[in-house]
């Protein structure tokens, strides 16, 4: 009877063990495909461009992860906290501070709230063509002068996922940070520091 | 099978590694696929449809907590840092969570499919159970978080 506790053991150790041997096998194939699609996804939300070169970024902004220049532009890795975790993003930013492209990463938001920012075109949409300086509201508010804040100056505003206030603020965020890096625009300053 | 007790352990290395092996292939040749996390959510239903393929396979079997917690602590912990998914600090943290999570996923369906399996909805009393279980942790993620 106690023999059979090694049956869970050896199924673990070997299934462990298949896992370690096709990780290691495929690892090379991985990374060749890992490297493919993520230049193929920088010339998409950066269109025009064909080669990039890593930028190192030694600012102070915690958002933005990694800096990748192109000849018309550059594409920024930006990871800000989400509600329920981190979210990774790819944004173009045209050399003039406009934005070209975005898409989610990585993220592991709400199911059926915050997790549609990975499809919602109708939310990502609005972050075309902006020049940073984005904040999550409507236009009343900007006729009303409702900004959140005193010394902020917000340029556009951008209607959030329902139900994931958090989650549009976060992405706004890193809009903000991007564009903030491309135009030199100071992340201190109330122009980009915040997101809404 | 004479002796059921430790089927439920060999079905979870058996149908997590096949998880794995899934999201190994995915990574690879699909590398644009965003891979589900091993939150909550996940752990809960993938633990469900062990128990459920666990209630056919071996039905009435005896349930020793201590080794359902360790089996499956080390299973929710070395399978996913084989297959290159986590460090070995989130490994340590995965299987803290995982293992007890797992155990009281499983004394749950049992406690619950027990008292349904003797009245009128006995026949659908495993499904039942896991497709409520798997609501109310869903709402329980909900609110911790």
């Amino acid at each position: 009877m106690k023999k059979s506790i090694f049956v869970p053991i050896i199924a673990i150790l070997c299934t462990a063990a298949a896992l370690f041997g096709l990780t290691m096998g495929l690892k090379r194939v991985a990374e060749t495909n890992a490297q493919a699609e993520h230049l193929k996804m920088m010339r998409t939300i950066l269109p025009g461009s064909t080669e990039f070169t890593v930028e190192p970024y030694n600012g102070d902004d915690a958002n933005i992860r990694s800096v990748h220049k192109a000849e018309n532009g550059f594409v920024i890795e930006t990871v800000t906290a989400g509600y329920a975790g981190n979210i990774t993003m790819l944004i173009g930013v045209s050399s003039d501070g406009t934005v070209t492209g975005l898409v989610v990463r990585e993220m592991s938001e709400t199911i059926g709230l915050g997790a549609n920012a990975l499809n919602d075109h109708e939310f990502l949409a609005q972050f075309l063509n902006t020049s940073g300086g984005l904040a999550i509201g409507t236009n009343e508010d900007a006729f009303s002068g409702a900004t959140g804040s005193s010394d902020t100056e917000v340029s556009t505003y951008v209607d959030a996922i329902s139900g994931a206030t958090v989650t549009s603020k976060a992405i706004v965020r890193c809009v903000n940070s991007a564009v903030a890096y491309v135009t030199g625009a100071d992340t201190g300053s109330g122009a980009t520091s915040w997101g809404g | 099978m004479k002796n059921k007790i430790y089927v439920l352990n060999t079905l979870l290395a058996a149908v997590l590694g096949i998880v794995l092996l899934i999201a190994v292939l995915v990574r690879t040749f699909a590398p644009a696929v965003m891979i589900p996390a091993l939150n909550v959510p996940n752990v809960v239903f993938i633990s469900l449809l062990v128990l459920l393929i666990d209630h056919y396979v071996a039905p009435g079997a005896k349930r020793r907590y201590i080794s359902i917690l360790l089996l499956s602590a080390v299973t929710f912990s070395l399978l996913p840092l084989s297959a290159g998914f986590v460090s070995v600090m989130e490994a340590l943290k995965l299987a803290l969570v995982c293992g007890i999570l797992f155990t009281l996923v499983t004394w749950l369906f049992s406690s619950i499919q027990e008292r349904l399996s003797s009245g009128p909805v006995a026949k659908a009393a495993p499904i039942l159970s896991a497709v409520g279980l798997y609501l109310a942790f869903q709402c329980f993620t909900g609110l911790i978080l």
